[in-house]
């Protein structure tokens, strides 16, 4: 087993060093996807997440609790619905997008948008009320008071974002049931690892495991450098 | 002019009434110093006054015209009006930036609001931690960068909630005359809230007392609690068991009068030839502060008590601090507050 396990890891690490196309379009898959998902995603849960911890509205721990049961929200489960809405008998089976990579971006946004308005939520929510009035008071507009509460928040908020990143690109369900695992097309580093270890194949899954391990290596590198940056002395 | 009235205002926090006035005003370019115990809506007033938090009832007039509490309406007016916290928070940035943050909103170019931030620090004597990150400061350093950051807007109105409650003496000396300047050479309105009487005296014109949301006149710090009983068919508060003094209010059980400072005699411990000796009360002179053209006595008789004489009887009676005396309250020193 350990002769296997070490031949694997050597193949694979040759596969890496020579470049080898279809790895290396199946990364971009994985990356392209992620990064569209969780931009989107972004964008709409930061303001979602703020919104909800800057305002006081009737139902307002009610959507919370919506929010925090979202976060559990089964793979599987969004890959079948966005199947029946995107399939030609669904709703929006006219745009054709089942089995292609948007239809996997659509898919992973519904699956991080409530990490990323939750944990938007949380690190808004433990920001000092002072900041604040301390914003209105020197003369800050609405808008500009908000920036000055996400600006103080941003650590927790980025914290959201690269979780949120790290989700999509270890999921294996949507990428699988909304994308269809299409070569050259569709193929994520989850499906195809999936698919390789289906046929016995582990070099290729093997590459690409460590890649994807690789990423998120980098991306909590980055996070550890921003933080360390500007955040080291809070 | 007022620059400030408050009718009928009343601030409510759940369900609590923290704040009753039913008039009040503040005069345009004065000073003014809110006085009273903690929890007697200090805060809450000067956070009305800063128009960060609209009363429950009443109305607030700013230069006449009342406040339309409506978010879109409230920055134009807020720009006028800068209030400095009691324990101010900087943005995790540098001390620069932070003093640049409201010309920023205010939307100047770079140049000119370093120029500005950077003549705001030297005011307050922080120019040489202009580059540095603001959250590293101590407290009486965060203070003075507070009151750059404040001033650098230009306000004509600066609120000031207990500028030196939490700072050590030195800075204390610095962030009073750095107030006191302000005022002075810009005219700028200056409305602080205070304990120290001392800091009172020294930078307000008008001093306003409140305790338990509500004014209380002048003497509002000589609160002190007691119970009410009837005797001989009069309604007297008995203070700490040994001060008995006649209210009017037909209230029985505990309760909190206030004494009025102008009210209360005193009586060095040589004048042997008083009539009533026997009656009086025994104290101590703790401090003895000049404020304006009168000499204001802190006593201590087992209670913080403040009392004022003129110059001349000061003079006259020759008690210093530290002498043991002798206190009488005239007829209506004492009156109900709660």
């Amino acid at each position: 087993m350990d002769g296997f396990l070490t031949q694997s890891l050597i193949e694979a690490g040759r596969m890496l060093l020579s470049l080898d196309p279809e790895l290396y379009f199946i990364v971009y898959v994985s990356l392209y996807v992620s990064f569209f998902s969780t931009l989107i995603a972004s964008l709409m849960g930061v303001p979602l997440g703020f919104a909800i911890a800057v305002s006081e509205f009737r139902g307002k721990r009610a959507v919370i609790t919506v929010l925090n049961t979202l976060l559990a929200l089964p793979t599987v489960v969004i890959g079948l619905l966005g199947y029946a809405f995107l399939s030609r008998r669904g709703v929006f089976g006219d745009f054709g997008l089942l089995y292609t990579p948007w239809a996997i971006v659509i898919g992973q946004v519904i699956l991080i948008l409530p990490w990323v308005a939750t944990f938007t939520l949380s690190a808004v929510s433990r920001i000092d009320v002072r900041y604040r009035s301390t914003a209105m008071t020197l003369g800050a507009g609405p808008l500009q008071t908000s920036l000055a509460i996400v600006r103080e928040a941003r650590f927790g908020i980025l914290a959201a974002v690269i979780a949120a990143f790290g989700r999509v690109i270890a999921e294996i369900g949507i990428a699988m049931m909304l994308g269809g695992n299409i070569k050259g097309f569709t193929r994520t580093m989850t499906t195809a690892m999936a698919l390789e270890h289906n046929k016995g194949e582990f070099v290729l899954a093997v590459a690409l495991g460590i890649v994807l391990l690789t990423v998120s290596l980098v991306m909590n590198i980055f996070l550890q450098l921003v933080q360390g940056r500007y955040g080291s002395a809070r | 002019m007022s620059l400030y009235v408050l009718k009928d205002v009343q601030q409510i926090f759940g369900g609590h009434t923290v704040l009753d006035l039913p008039e009040l005003s503040f005069e345009f370019g004065k000073s003014c110093a809110l006085l009273g115990p903690n929890g007697s809506g200090k805060t809450t007033l000067l956070h009305i006054l800063a128009l960060l938090s609209p009363p429950a009832r009443g109305t607030l007039y700013y230069k006449d015209m009342p406040v339309n509490w409506k978010k879109n309406f409230l920055t134009s007016l807020r720009r006028q009006i800068v209030l400095v916290d009691q324990h101010p928070i900087m943005f995790s940035t540098t001390v620069i930036k932070n003093v640049e943050y409201g010309l920023k909103v205010r939307g100047l170019e770079g140049k000119r609001r370093g120029w500005i931030a950077m003549e705001c620090l030297e005011r307050v004597g922080m120019h040489d931690f202009a580059y540095r990150q603001a959250h590293l400061l101590s407290g009486g350093e965060t203070q003075r960068v507070a009151i750059a950051r404040a001033l650098a807007c230009s306000p004509e109105v600066m609120l000031f909630d207990e500028p030196t409650a939490s700072v050590d003496v030195e800075n204390q000396a610095v962030i009073t005359k750095i107030i006191k300047d302000v005022h002075k050479e810009k005219g700028i309105t200056v409305i602080f809230s205070t304990h120290n009487r001392l800091e009172a005296s020294v930078l307000a014109e008008h001093k306003i007392f409140l305790s338990e949301g509500k004014v209380t006149g002048p003497g509002g710090e000589n609160l002190l609690p007691g119970k009410v009983i009837r005797r001989n068919g009069r309604h007297v508060c008995v203070v700490m068991d040994r001060l008995e003094l006649e209210i009017k209010e037909r209230h029985e059980g505990p309760c909190r009068v206030m004494i009025d400072p102008e009210k209360i005699n005193i009586f060095p411990l040589q004048k042997k030839k008083v009539t009533t000796f026997e009656s009086l009360v025994p104290a101590k002179v703790l401090q003895m502060t000049a404020e304006g053209e009168n000499i204001n006595v802190l006593l201590d008789m087992g209670w913080p008590i403040r009392t004022v004489m003129t110059r001349k009887e000061a003079a006259l009676s020759g008690i210093i601090s530290g002498d043991e005396v002798r206190i009488s309250f005239k007829e209506g020193a004492a009156r109900f507050v709660s």
